[in-house]
């Protein structure tokens, strides 16, 4: 009896584990900030990076704010670090570029994939 | 004796009953046949289409199919009958119209049925909007509709002008250098910005026309 609930628990976990959301696809027309920080406001993840880029996506008419956390993991932050200079190229030359970003806020690393295309 | 021989003759023209017809008819007693300007049989009196030798009767009708695409409207409440020869003609029919099948639009043999859309692109421009409802058609909706709702990445920004379908963020181009600067504003553009303003916006000197910081084209960056 112990030893089914002991397989029951572990297969619980693991489907928790394996569950994460659709990751989110987002064309950047324009970038006009760029933040990366510490999550104070979240006591329990305050340890983490919080990164965040405002700026207006195509055919649209307002700026959102797509934020997205660095947990130190090395893979996460290798992706985050690589995709800094990106944003930065996008807000140095506005107009010049579109920014792809991937993300799945559920991933242990939500930054997914970042890039750049250059406007026709 | 002269009159007994007037009423003979009176007599004897009421017996042939041709005396009437004056000089056209003869002397051989056959009887005049009543007008019948088209031949067809029917006299002119009679004939709803006296001059017409394919059309001679009222027959009623209950449906039309004036554009003549197969599909059927009812008849008018009250509607006349219609002049006709030994049968209806084409476009009207003695069966009632099938109420499932009941044409949109019978002035035009392209569009019959009502299909239901999704969007819609008013200018033709290629760029939809979202809307709903549904539009008489032919055998497919006409490519102004459209029966997927576009995205918001894709919805046309001005479905009144065909020259506009997008935003996009534009730049202050003051000294006319082709490259604007500033914080930009979002337009509702076509292929070109408006006049006074650049889709790019990293010019290092906005009030010098000479220096703007051009790029090379994409043409030349982009690796085959």
């Amino acid at each position: 009896m112990k030893r089914i609930k002991y397989i029951a628990a572990i297969a619980l976990l693991t489907a928790s584990a394996g569950a994460s959301a659709a990751p989110v696809d987002y064309k950047f027309d324009s970038v006009s900030r760029f933040d990366a920080g510490r999550d104070w406001t979240n006591p329990s993840t305050q340890a983490q990076g919080l990164l965040s880029v405002t700026g207006v996506l195509q055919n649209a008419t307002t700026p959102i704010t797509v934020s997205f956390r660095d947990s130190g993991y090395s893979e996460g932050s290798f992706l985050n670090n690589r995709c800094v200079p990106i944003f930065l190229t996008m807000m140095e030359k506005p107009g010049r570029y579109v920014l792809n970003l991937s993300i799945d806020s559920s991933a242990t690393a939500p930054l997914l994939s970042c890039g750049l295309v250059l406007k026709s | 004796m002269r009159s007994g021989s007037l009423l003979s003759i009176i007599t004897a023209c009421v017996v042939l009953a041709g005396c009437g017809g004056g000089g056209g008819g003869g002397g051989g007693g056959t009887p005049t046949p009543p007008p019948n300007a088209d031949g067809d049989s029917v006299a002119d009196a009679q004939d709803c289409a006296p001059n017409d030798a394919t059309k001679w009767q009222l027959l009623s009708y209950q449906s039309v199919d004036m554009d003549q695409d197969g599909h059927k409207v009812a008849a008018a409440a009250g509607a006349s009958p219609v002049c006709s020869g030994a049968s209806l003609p084409a476009q009207y029919s003695a069966a009632a119209a099938d109420p499932n099948d009941l044409d949109c639009d019978d002035t035009s043999n392209a569009r019959w049925q009502m299909l239901s859309y999704a969007a819609v692109d008013a200018d033709g421009d290629g760029h939809f909007v979202t809307s709903s409802g549904q539009a008489c058609s032919g055998a497919a909706l006409a490519s102004t509709y459209a029966t997927v709702a576009p995205s918001a990445a894709t919805v046309d920004c001005d479905d009144a002008s065909a020259s506009t379908w997008r935003y996009v963020m534009t730049y202050a181009d003051t000294d006319g250098d082709g490259v604007g600067a500033g914080k930009g504003t979002v337009s509702c553009v076509g292929t070109a910005a408006p006049a006074g303003f650049s889709f790019l916006g990293y010019d290092p000197d906005a009030t010098n026309a000479s220096a703007k910081n051009t790029e090379l084209p994409s043409w030349q960056l982009t690796t085959p």
